[in-house]
């Protein structure tokens, strides 16, 4: 991406980091205003959710253990059931009666494994409630065995205390406990479905109520709820499990209690960075959106100006076809009418009448190469300039068109003389196209050539550029200035004579010729001396017939019969 | 040779009447027996009537083109031997592609070549010596 593109990116990214900073502010602020007396009536409010969160926690830990596979969850019964320890005492492995392995539970070295009064519980609740396997395999970690200590009060109450981060509120879980057994001395929390969902350990935790009989007793008078002592660095909630004996007491230190601030501003800053990755995510996906709509809509643009202009070309092309096609036909009268005329082949015409149908005629077929050329123009620009090469003899087309112009030369006595190299029998190239330029450039020689000069043509292979042909027409003319060449091969760049009048000639011939030699991979050149004549050549590509994958097969077509225009 | 053109029938479709004019004009200078049309259905009624050797038509004609009427004289059994020459002043070569998909024997450009013209005819009617080839316009002085 460019520099400017991420400097479009910074703004919006500062922004919303702006606003997120701020709301993360806003959120800290909050947490700190709010009193201490809040938050006690907070955590005192609910008394039951003290024993529901405990539940939820050791569920949470209950989840821990790993479970095998292999774990059936249908019912089993006593003779079926048969826990084994082995691998001293790293493994539980429980198989059903006929031999099936049910369970293996593997215990972490070090870390308390199932005591015997668990085993036994496990296997009495199997029996009375059909608790699964899994379930029952299912023992709490060690972590959660600490957190909890059963006590009996002396009048008779059964407690269980517990401490946990507030944090944990979102493992609450309301009805998940239902029972409380004791067993070989040790407290179990069932779930409603008997499954063991948590123990308690035989310590006394130090600092907590355990120690206090008298708080103990306090608590067991207030009933259900939140209590707390002056002094104490302790809260207290307590609630009893509906149709047990047994009391949760969740006891909580101050630094427990104000943990959730931070835990919150926690929560809170982490609710805003993924707010704000979200909104810096939807920013960028916004942009590129936006970025891709623009390009897309640059790309549309394109195409529309693309096909305008290609319409325009079109247009163009068909204007001048349809040019070239609505002024032949009228010159198609004129020209065919004034040959009939001039030949004598309708009537006898005097020689004044005859020498003024030779002029209509010409100035009728000037008229129709410069149509022609027109149209040369317009196709070497359209790119669609067709070049048809061959294989034919050059000597033969040159004397063709030396035989052409032959008239032209003698008209004003010029010697009108051919040169073309023995070693080119055959060349391979567009034969129309090397008559046009060779007619282009004879004719013009012979137009600015003084009577009794001299014009020669000389065809040869270039001896500067391998595989390219030089044909070169010299003449002992007028010549041209040095600033007036570079005006040569431009459209209608007529020249001026010495007299300051323009010179006739075609306008667009030497312009056509360029082009159409410069299309096919060649140059034009020419080289003039002011009095003493010029020298107009173009070097063009032709492929040797002697060259490997070419046959050398004459079409038999005499190249002077392609058509021009 | 020139003697034989009496008997040799050439019809030429043009709709502009200066250039039917010319076309007939330098046929019958040079001694064909030439019937005219300025449309295509003329053509097809000049067709059936004259049973022409040689068609001269324009591609552009009033009621269907000259390549249509082409089709329509090539598709017919009858006259599907009739040589077909399309001369236009269309000259682009995508003009001549379709001339000769339509199934014209040839196709030469306006201005033609009046000199030429009545050779070329005998060409394309096989009357000479030499494969029939377009009949090129000028681009010579006189």
């Amino acid at each position: 991406m460019s520099i400017r593109g991420l400097r479009g990116f910074a703004v919006p990214v500062a922004l919303m980091l702006a606003v997120a900073l701020g709301g993360l502010a806003i959120v800290v602020a909050d947490a700190h205003s709010r009193s201490r007396q809040e938050l006690e009536r907070a955590f005192y409010a609910r008394p039951p959710i003290a024993a529901a969160l405990f539940a939820g926690l050791l569920r949470g830990s209950v989840n821990a253990g790993s479970v095998p596979s292999n774990l059936t969850h249908g019912r089993v019964t006593a003779s079926e059931l048969r826990a084994d320890r082995a691998q001293g005492g790293q493994r539980l492995t429980v198989y059903a009666g006929d031999g099936r392995l049910l369970a293996e539970l593997a215990v972490a070295p070090g870390a308390p494994v199932p005591s015997v009064a668990q085993q036994r519980l496990v296997t009495d609740l199997a029996i009375k409630h059909g608790t699964s396997i899994s379930s029952v395999l299912g023992f709490p970690p060690a972590a959660s065995l600490d957190m909890a200590t059963a006590y009996r009060t002396p009048v008779g109450e059964r407690v269980m205390v517990t401490e946990f981060p507030l944090a944990a509120v979102s493992a609450l879980l309301p009805g998940y406990m239902s029972a409380m057994v004791e067993r070989g001395g040790e407290a179990f929390i069932l779930d409603p479905a008997y499954r063991i969902i948590g123990t308690s350990d035989a310590g006394v935790a130090p600092g907590t109520v355990a120690s206090d009989p008298a708080l103990l007793s306090a608590l067991a008078k207030h009933g259900d709820g939140g209590y707390a002592r002056a002094g104490s660095p302790w809260h207290y909630a307590s609630g009893t499990i509906p149709g047990t004996p047994w009391r949760i007491v969740l006891s909580v230190p101050d630094s427990t209690l104000y943990a959730p601030i931070s835990s919150a501003v926690i929560s809170w800053v982490l609710l805003a960075l993924f707010a704000l990755c979200g909104i810096v995510v939807l920013a960028l996906v916004a942009r590129s959106r936006r970025d891709a709509d623009r390009l897309a809509g640059t790309y549309r643009e394109l195409e529309v100006r693309n096909a305008e202009i290609e319409e325009a070309t079109e247009a163009k092309s068909r204007f001048l076809a349809s040019m070239s096609h609505e002024l032949r036909t009228p010159l198609n009268g004129v020209i065919g009418f004034a040959e009939l005329m001039h030949d004598g082949r309708v009537g006898e015409v005097s020689d004044r009448q005859r020498e003024y149908l030779g002029d209509i005629l010409a100035s009728a077929r000037h008229l129709l190469i410069l149509i022609n050329d027109v149209l040369d123009i317009s196709k070497v620009e359209a790119g669609k300039l067709e070049l048809h090469p061959e294989l034919f003899d050059p000597a033969r087309l040159v004397t063709e068109v030396q035989a052409g112009l032959r008239p032209l030369a003698d008209d004003k006595e010029i010697v009108l003389e051919a040169h073309v190299d023995p070693d080119l029998e055959k060349v391979f190239t567009d034969p129309a196209k090397l008559r046009q330029i060779l007619f282009n450039y004879v004719s013009n020689a012979i137009k600015f050539t003084a009577p009794r000069g001299r014009v020669e043509i000389r065809l040869a292979p270039s001896p500067h550029e391998d595989g390219m042909l030089r044909l070169e027409v010299e003449d002992s003319g007028v010549g041209i200035a040095p600033e007036d060449i570079v005006k040569l091969f431009v459209e209608f760049g007529q020249l001026k004579a010495s007299t300051g009048r323009p010179v006739p000639g075609t306008g667009l011939g030497l312009a056509v010729t360029k082009r159409v030699v410069e299309a096919q991979g060649g140059s034009v050149d020419v080289r003039s001396v002011v009095g003493r004549g010029s020298v107009f050549s173009a070097t063009l590509p032709y492929r040797s017939p002697v060259a490997p994958g070419y046959t050398t097969v004459d079409t038999g077509k005499s190249a002077v019969e392609e058509r021009v225009g | 040779m020139i003697g034989d053109r009496g008997e040799v029938r050439i019809l030429v479709v043009d709709d502009n009447p200066t250039n039917l004019k010319l076309v007939s004009t330098v046929l019958r200078a040079d001694g064909f027996d030439v019937y005219t049309a300025v449309d295509g259905g003329s053509a097809l009624v000049a067709l059936r009537d004259y049973r022409p050797a040689l068609v001269f038509t324009d591609v552009h004609l009033p009621d269907f083109d000259g390549l249509e009427l082409t089709r329509m004289i090539k598709a017919d059994p009858e006259t599907a031997g009739i040589v077909v020459v399309a001369l236009t002043a269309s000259v682009m070569a995508v003009d001549e592609s379709r001339a000769l998909l339509a199934g014209c024997d040839g196709f030469i450009v306006k201005p033609f070549d009046t000199r030429n013209l009545g050779a070329t005819a005998d060409r394309y009617l096989g009357r000479m010596d030499g494969a029939p080839g377009p009949s090129g316009e000028l681009t010579a002085g006189p």
